[in-house]
């Protein structure tokens, strides 16, 4: 699971921009990502640790129907606080409401699951396809990943592919995206581990050499 | 190694050694197979421990190194239209290059000129292919197909 460092939230003065871990292990079994403002990120982070905490592998009917459920009470709360409070003026659309996008990533031998709830709580489970993507640059992920053998990788690759992924999408400069790049990995014995910052200067010094790679193969095609 | 030197001391010696009797700025991956080929040609024991990796020879303790330095403001990172960062020393850097030199050993001195001097007459690709031939083990999970790639 991969995603860039930056978050944009409220101030006084209008929209600020903070840097912000957007991923983060629940328990020692799955791993949690989302988009959307930090706030909501926090208390869908919150609810699903105390409704996960339990969780041995297994995704069923009753598990899932509980999270959303609980995520369906958070994310329509914001809305109708955000609708009644900004009623009447430019900001009352509820796509301008504090709301979060969550994917759900776990793997322990075959058992593979990557699980998408987006803000109004429809879900999807995309472990089949091999890759979920989320947030402002989410079109730029979708895009880069529909090139790459994702699903069947092993994991330097795979890491290099998110590496290169993310880092795409904050150089096309989409708002809200920057650096650090924060990388986690599970590996096929359930382990959950966060790349370091030496691990991701390997993948960045990966990626250029990906680049220069593409330079010298495709001459003045790519650009310098 | 030279008793009183570290690994992080001749990293430092290195990045800040002239070339033509003029500072260079260097690359990360040509640290890397720099430290590797010191290594590996200079016998140099107690040094970087190397994996193959996506880019050939890797040490991470390298890159830590490099974080530590920077964070010493020993070094500096320089951008370029590259899609990565140039390395040169600071003006503290040089001060404390310039002390190590002293008790520096003269014939690692030499190889890690020799070895900067080679690494740099290389573009990437080329510095690559030549690791790699010669040190086919650490290409093993290497991204790059040479054989297709002339």
């Amino acid at each position: 699971m991969a995603s860039d460092g930056q978050a944009t939230v409220n101030s006084a003065g209008g929209p600020v921009r903070l840097l912000t871990q957007k991923i983060f292990p629940i328990g020692n079994q799955l791993l949690f990502g989302a988009s959307g403002s930090v706030g909501t990120i926090q208390r869908s982070l919150f609810i699903m640790k105390q409704l996960l905490q339990q969780f041995e592998g297994n995704i069923d009917y009753s598990l899932m129907e509980g999270v959303r459920k609980e995520l369906f009470k958070i994310y329509k709360n914001e809305i109708d606080r955000h609708k009644q409070f900004y009623e009447g003026t430019d900001l009352e659309d509820i796509r301008n409401a504090p709301i979060a996008d969550v994917i759900l990533c776990h793997s322990k031998g075959n058992n593979k699951i990557i699980w998408r709830i987006a803000p109004d709580c429809s879900d999807v489970l995309l472990h089949e396809i091999g890759y979920a993507c989320t947030g402002s640059g989410d079109i730029f992920a979708y895009t880069l990943l529909k090139n790459f053998n994702v699903k069947d990788l092993e994991v330097e690759k795979g890491k290099l592919v998110a590496y290169r992924v993310i880092r795409e999408a904050i150089e096309i400069g989409a708002f809200g995206l920057g650096e650090p790049i924060d990388i986690w990995i599970i590996n096929s014995d359930g382990k959950i581990t966060q790349l370091s910052k030496g691990e991701i200067m390997g993948l960045s010094d990966s990626f250029g050499i990906w680049k220069e790679t593409e330079r010298e193969v495709f001459k003045d095609l790519v650009k310098k | 190694m030279n008793n009183t030197l570290s690994k992080k001391d001749i990293l430092l010696v290195f990045i800040n050694l002239p070339i033509d009797d003029a500072p260079k700025l260097v690359s990360p991956i040509q640290i890397m197979k720099s430290m590797f080929l010191l290594k590996e040609e200079a016998k140099i024991q107690d040094f970087y421990e190397f994996i193959p990796y996506l880019y050939g020879p890797c040490s991470f303790e390298v890159y830590s190194d490099l974080i530590s330095l920077k964070e010493e403001n020993l070094i500096e990172d320089v951008q370029t239209p590259f899609s990565w960062k140039y390395y040169k020393v600071t003006a503290k850097g040089n001060e404390v290059t310039n002390r190590l030199l002293k008790s520096f050993d003269k014939t690692l001195l030499q190889k890690l000129k020799e070895i900067k001097m080679f690494v740099l007459s290389k573009t990437f690709l080329e510095l690559l292919r030549y690791v790699y031939k010669k040190y086919p083990a650490y290409a093993e999970k290497t991204v790059i197909d040479f054989v297709v790639l002339k």
